[in-house]
């Protein structure tokens, strides 16, 4: 009984899903709307256990006097002041709380993932290095699509234009270069991952739905 | 002879300020994907309705909010009526507003008659699925409360079928998830403008005309911009990333140098 229950669910509710999208009857897309308000009701009990489970992780990493206390306790302050804050003061323009993100989290983020340039370039310099045929394939594709995706690209482009019969042809054709690699090799590539992931979804979702995997139940 | 990690930082910094203390711009030609996008927002008439989403975070913005300068500066020009949302990302609401709102009253917009700013609900994909039902049982008032059954949206727009591109800006993949569960299901025509790391990703779709055009990071904003006629803030960048990129070939160029020779040198 506790496995076929629950079996049983998911098998009706599965079928009734896809059978849904490619039938029009009136009382299964009411299922279907149903089916949608349950979900994004789910969503905000996600987003409580989502605070439980912040608040019980960085409270336990501050009582157990970890290295670094301050980071929990920080991330504990930052919290409640940001909702009490937002309970007692609104969220409107102007607001304590508009100010915070204004002038905490918006820098903080902005500053954050800028420093990722500054690794990049040095990871680039000591790691980016044609060792075998497959890195040297990629270093070459990716020279061609950052000089195709920057504005020298189609300088070089047009200083390099030569006219054939009456036909303009640039020598050292960046942008088309990189164009090429975006639209057929990278299309391919990527379609191919596509299938290939969405067969795979395919797949998983038959065998919940049909019962033959049963991992979730665990 | 080996470069410090601190000199590389150095150029680094110097190669970005020079261009942006100097005013230094660059022209920037368009590129297909960005002229698709163009023009799907040019062919619609004044007073059709548009959905923007803006499904990315305060980091991204260097990249996204001169992007979404541009397209709301156009959106606005050309009379459109919009719809913004940010159902995926609850962080963007306050920059989202703040940028747009700037833009509506240079351009005498009104909130709430011409445009609307919905910001933030949970659910997900779900949401996306209800935005396609009922618009209004996903968001019944605007960011700010307005109730907006006393909207002239409410008599227009009953759900996102009844808009006529939807455009996502995004750092995730949730244009891959409004492709899936909105624009296809649906049959509404999208375009999307994302960060250029992850531009390539969507190249598939494009060539397959789920998205009627793509903006791929700066450079797609830079070009937007290009088409305006205007030089905002991502041409402006360009300049800044032109030089860095150089920078970073040139690094790449000397560290395989140093590793031909160092091979050499060893046998």
């Amino acid at each position: 009984m506790k496995i076929m229950v629950p079996l049983l669910i998911v098998f009706i509710g599965g079928m009734l899903m896809t059978f849904q999208y490619y039938i029009d009857i009136p009382l299964l897309n009411n299922i279907y709307k149903g089916v949608l308000d349950w979900h994004m009701v789910i969503a905000v009990f996600a987003l409580v256990i989502a605070v439980k489970s912040l608040i019980e992780r960085q409270w336990k990493n501050f009582r157990q006097k970890t290295e670094h206390p301050v980071y929990p306790l920080t991330t504990l302050i930052s919290f409640f002041a940001v909702v009490l804050l937002g309970i007692f003061f609104g969220l409107k323009q102007g607001s304590p709380v508009n100010f915070i993100y204004n002038n905490f989290l918006v820098p903080l983020q902005a500053t954050i993932f800028s420093l990722l340039a500054f690794y990049i370039s040095s990871a680039a310099y000591r790691a980016f290095r044609a060792k075998n045929f497959s890195s040297t394939v990629l270093l070459i594709a990716a020279m061609i699509v950052v000089m195709g995706r920057i504005p020298l690209g189609d300088l070089i482009a047009t200083w390099t234009t030569i006219s054939i019969s009456g036909k303009d042809f640039a020598i050292l054709d960046f942008p088309g270069w990189t164009r090429w690699i975006l639209t057929v090799p990278n299309v391919g590539i990527k379609r191919a991952f596509i299938f290939g992931i969405t067969l795979g979804i395919v797949s998983t979702s038959l065998k919940v739905i049909l019962g033959i995997e049963r991992g979730w139940l665990k | 002879m080996k470069l410090h990690r601190r000199l590389v930082y150095f150029l680094l910094l110097a190669f970005i300020l020079v261009p942006m203390l100097f005013g230094l711009t660059f022209k920037v030609k368009p590129t297909k994907p960005v002229m698709t996008f163009f023009d799907s927002v040019a062919e619609l008439s004044p007073g059709d309705y548009i959905a923007v989403t803006l499904s990315f975070d305060p980091s991204t913005k260097a990249e996204l909010v001169p992007m979404l300068k541009a397209l709301t500066e156009n959106i606005f020009e050309n009379g459109l009526n919009v719809i913004f949302l940010n159902p995926q990302n609850i962080n963007i609401s306050d920059l989202g507003f703040s940028v747009i709102s700037d833009i509506a009253s240079k351009n005498g917009k009104i909130e709430n008659s011409d445009w609307y700013y919905l910001g933030f609900v949970p659910g997900d994909k779900a949401v996306y699925q209800k935005l396609g039902e009922d618009l209004y049982s996903v968001y019944p008032a605007s960011m700010h409360g307005v109730k907006l059954n006393s909207t002239k949206l409410y008599e227009d727009v009953k759900n996102l079928r009844d808009v006529k591109l939807l455009i996502d800006l995004a750092d995730g993949n949730s244009t891959v998830d409004l492709l899936t569960y909105l624009s296809t299901k649906y049959d509404v025509p999208m375009a999307a403008g994302v960060t250029a790391v992850m531009a390539s990703e969507y190249y598939p779709y494009l060539e397959s005309g789920q998205l009627k055009g793509l903006l791929g990071g700066l450079r797609g904003a830079a070009e937007y911009e290009t088409l305006l006629n205007v030089s905002g803030r991502a041409r402006r960048g360009m300049a800044a990333q032109t030089l860095a990129h150089i920078l970073i070939m040139l690094l790449v160029l000397m560290g395989n140098i140093e590793y031909f020779m160092s091979k050499r040198k060893n046998g």
